[in-house]
């Protein structure tokens, strides 16, 4: 076990980074965009809702390593060369993309009509309206629930080794190959993704103690 | 058109994969459900013998991946055992099934925290036993909430299915891989399973749904 850690350790420490980089990545561009989604899903005006929910549908009644794979054999069939860390990243992001819609159109179904309308009959502008009204009750309710679903990609990007994206999952069959220590590598792999997921579920179980303000008053 | 029709004749060469992930899927849900039972009564244990062992599980399987789970018991725990060769189909039955566990037995512990103590006293003044308490009174009011929470876990272990494809399973991610290497078309068979998948999951999440709004909880009725 400690042979393995001091020669490989830095092949899985560069699998977790890899990892953690996707994640990263993924989620930062996912989740703003699956936010501004959300505004699409509640629209009134079926051209802007029906193409959002279809593909919140999509995605979310697809397995993702489906959608992985799908990605890959699209920009194949394209002949379009990209490095596999990149699509990798553009996977979590399309699959972050649709939960995070459908987390943020929850949080907003909550606030009442009401609210927009005094708002603005106070005078703010939209945008104002937005972030002085709207957002700071939203927050409370969307990023619990925003966090843990990091913690679920974060578990889903260990599908990613299926498409040879240099991910620990990766790195783990990689150093198997090299010492065929199966037990040890994927306890070592397993103990960082479970520090890694906990990591994230524990902030996203504080975030929901700290930020219910909204309900205090 | 052509596509079209390549497409369609694609699909049948998929069912038997499907048959696969079906199986083991509705096979893990049925083996969480059983699981789930005594996982329920450990973290509702005030002993420790009981209690951290059930916590310890639960923790496990909500952090690790379904593929390092998968890849743990189908190729490290047979090494380090020295078990040899393991049914794959069977090692997927059982992770999954673990794995739904702790999700079921976690919807089921709040399903029961969320009944009033007036319940217990109520049955144990009518001089009812601890077993008929749970039969006559308990698991009645369970069921709503336990069928749609069964549902959901079936389309959940469905989506993390195709982690069966990476230890030689056959399943529909699988068969599509070899249809694709068979027609040397790249595209086409995995559109065809998405699609399969799709119809699947979008079923499941609909009885799911159909399943929440008709069987409502006994005691939230008027």
């Amino acid at each position: 076990m400690i042979d393995l850690i001091a020669n490989y350790g830095d092949e899985i420490l560069k699998g977790l980074l890899g990892t953690i980089m996707i994640l990263v990545a993924g989620c930062l561009i996912g989740t703003p965009i699956g936010a501004a989604m959300a505004f699409l899903l509640i629209s009134k005006r079926r051209y802007l809702q029906w193409p959002a929910r279809a593909y919140v549908e999509i995605i979310r009644n697809t397995p993702f390593l489906i959608q992985a794979m799908l990605l890959f054999a699209v920009l194949g069939v394209m002949r379009i060369r990209i490095d596999p860390m990149i699509v990798g990243t553009a996977a979590v992001a399309i699959y972050t993309t649709a939960y995070m819609a459908e987390i943020v159109r929850g949080a907003l179904k909550a606030i009442p009509n009401g609210q927009w309308e005094a708002a603005s009959a106070l005078g703010l502008r939209p945008l104002r309206v937005f972030r002085l009204v709207i957002l700071p009750q939203l927050l409370p309710s969307a990023l619990p629930p925003s966090v843990n679903l990091y913690g679920t990609v974060a578990k889903e990007t260990a599908f990613l080794s299926a498409v040879s994206v240099a991910e620990l999952t990766f790195a783990g069959q990689v150093v198997i190959a090299q010492t065929f220590k199966v037990f040890e590598v994927w306890a070592i792999v397993g103990a960082l993704y479970l520090a890694l997921i906990l990591l994230i579920l524990a902030a996203a179980k504080r975030l929901d103690r700290g930020l219910d303000w909204a309900e205090h008053t | 058109m052509s596509a079209l029709a390549d497409f369609l004749e694609i699909v049948p060469q998929l069912l038997d994969g499907l048959l696969v992930t079906v199986s083991i899927c509705v096979l893990a849900t049925l083996g969480a459900l059983v699981l789930s039972i005594p996982l329920v009564a450990a973290r509702r244990s005030t002993r420790r013998r009981f209690l951290y062992p059930a916590t310890l599980f639960i923790t496990l399987m909500r952090g690790l991946p379904i593929v390092i789970l998968i890849f743990l018991f189908y190729f490290g725990f047979p090494a380090v055992l020295g078990l040899g060769r393991m049914s794959a189909f069977w090692i997927g039955v059982l992770v999954l099934s673990l794995n739904g566990s702790a999700f079921i037995s976690e919807a089921l512990r709040g399903a029961i925290s969320r009944i009033p103590d007036g319940q217990w006293e109520a049955c144990h003044a009518l001089g009812l036993t601890r077993f008929q308490t749970w039969r006559l009174v308990l698991t009645p009011q369970f069921i709503p909430i336990a069928l749609p929470s069964l549902t959901g876990e079936l389309g959940f272990l469905i989506k993390a299915s195709p982690a069966l494809s990476l230890i030689t399973i056959v399943d529909l991610t699988r068969r599509a891989q070899q249809v694709s290497i068979q027609t040397f078309d790249p595209l086409l068979p995995l559109l065809a399973a998405a699609l399969l998948y799709f119809l699947l999951l979008s079923a499941i999440s609909m009885l799911s749904r159909w399943l929440e709004t008709h069987l409502e909880p006994v005691g939230r009725k008027p």
